[in-house]
């Protein structure tokens, strides 16, 4: 391993790291490189006690897939939900219940976290309301079966329209997400909704509006 | 994470500063620091567990200690996810002969099971000292619906199949609504391999109750 010898205190100051910054990726560079050296100094060849370390096989992380992969989002759910069909809006609940779920999911979250939901479909074509609306006084967004808040963002797609609901910090463990749809209009709804996805709020993963 | 024995102090540059660092960057920094030690020196595995013997850093896909590729392991992300097609609206009676296009399709009702639900899921693999490219130990969670009250409050049975062997767990409460059910845990090794394996959900309800399917996911424990 080469290394450079480089001393990380210029940057690291504390005038320079206000409370809430993020840590830069160069300041880890920079302490990377100090360990690295450490690591040279400290032994000869291998790390302390490694001496059953086995050397990496020539390889190039721009090619095939085994390398790192990704964390997943803490919930991301790519069914098909539809409300009503072609030609048939929807009118009434399954099995005469109270209410419909139109779209139900899992999240599953490691530790308190500010998170985002997007959930996202089509127009349907049927006659009544053919997208989900805050005009609907039934329709809620629940999370652990408590309403929360949720809007609607502008897509490029006019026949596309996408939910996003800022969930705050939600607590570690696994919790569900659903669409409800506690009262239909005379005219039914008609809608389809593609998929759904959570995402940090932190690190600009999601930028919304104020 | 814990410390090895053989572990050295940080060099002394780090230790001692001009000026403090603010408890955020000091916090978040040593962390980073102490992890990026461990994994220079092979002391401990992503669980920070301290290992008996050494192991070596392969990049090799699988014992790949970097942040990113670790991360299900260290944090419970889930790793997988499964979600049906579904006319959620239907009011017509279940239809399980044609669950997957069918407007009234989805719901189980005693007929037949079903399979709602065939997906990829990623098993996370198992840290150090388990087999290189074994799996780690892996849980799922199925989020049903139960169209009504059920005539018994574990009448809902899901059935989790991942790379061929499956696992069955039942719905805990009778009321009508959402509720989440636990299958597994699949045992670290249990599985011919860790990575893409394949997941098939199930669900059977006993006749004259009514269930379906929502969403599914995977997560190491």
């Amino acid at each position: 391993m080469a290394t450079v010898v480089v001393d990380p205190r210029p940057e690291q100051q504390a005038s320079n790291a206000a409370p809430q910054q993020a840590v830069r990726a160069d300041a880890f560079l920079l302490a990377w490189q100090t360990i690295g050296s450490s690591y040279e100094t400290l032994t000869t060849g291998i790390a302390p006690g490694n001496g059953a370390r086995t050397v990496a096989q020539v390889h190039d992380h721009s090619t095939g897939g085994k390398g790192a992969y990704l964390a997943q989002p803490p919930c991301r759910w790519q069914g098909f939900a539809t409300m009503g069909d072609q030609g048939i809006a929807a009118t009434a609940s399954p099995f005469a219940l109270t209410a419909t779920f139109c779209w139900a999911s899992m999240l599953q979250v490691y530790t308190d976290h500010s998170l985002v939901l997007v959930l996202y479909g089509n127009d349907g074509e049927a006659n009544g309301v053919n997208r989900p609306s805050l005009d609907l006084p039934g329709l809620t967004l629940e999370i652990d079966g408590i309403s929360t808040p949720f809007g609607f963002e502008p897509t490029q797609d006019g026949k596309a329209w996408s939910i996003v609901a800022r969930l705050g910090v939600v607590p570690a463990g696994l919790h569900t997400l659903a669409l409800k749809l506690s009262t239909y209009p005379p005219n039914g709804v008609a809608w389809q909704i593609y998929g759904a996805e959570v995402w940090s709020e932190a690190n600009e993963q999601v930028r919304l509006d104020p | 994470m814990t410390f090895s024995a053989n572990r050295h102090d940080l060099p002394s540059p780090l230790v001692s500063a001009d000026q403090p660092l603010s408890g955020d960057v000091m916090g978040r920094s040593f962390e980073a620091i102490e992890y990026l030690w461990q994994v220079t020196t092979n002391s401990a595995d992503a669980r920070g567990t301290a290992l008996a013997a050494a192991q070596g850093h392969t990049h090799d896909g699988v014992r790949d200690q970097t942040l990113t590729a670790d991360a299900q392991v260290l944090l419970n992300y889930p790793s997988g996810f499964g979600a049906p097609y579904l006319r959620a609206d239907s009011s017509a009676a279940p239809d399980p002969v044609a669950p997957h296009y069918a407007p009234n399709g989805g719901w189980a009702d005693g007929t037949a099971t079903l399979a709602p639900i065939r997906s990829i899921i990623h098993a996370p693999f198992a840290p150090a000292p388990a087999g290189i490219g074994s799996n780690a130990t892996l849980r799922s969670q199925v989020l049903i619906e139960k169209g009504a009250t059920l005539s018994a409050a574990n009448a809902v049975t899901i059935t989790v199949t991942i790379d061929g062997v499956p696992l069955v767990a039942n719905s805990a409460v009778a009321a009508a609504g959402l509720e989440t059910v636990q299958v597994g845990d699949w045992a670290a090794a249990s599985l011919t391999k860790g990575g893409p394996l394949e997941m098939i959900v199930q669900i059977s309800v006993p006749s004259g109750d009514y269930a379906r399917v929502w969403h599914s996911l995977v997560l190491p424990v």
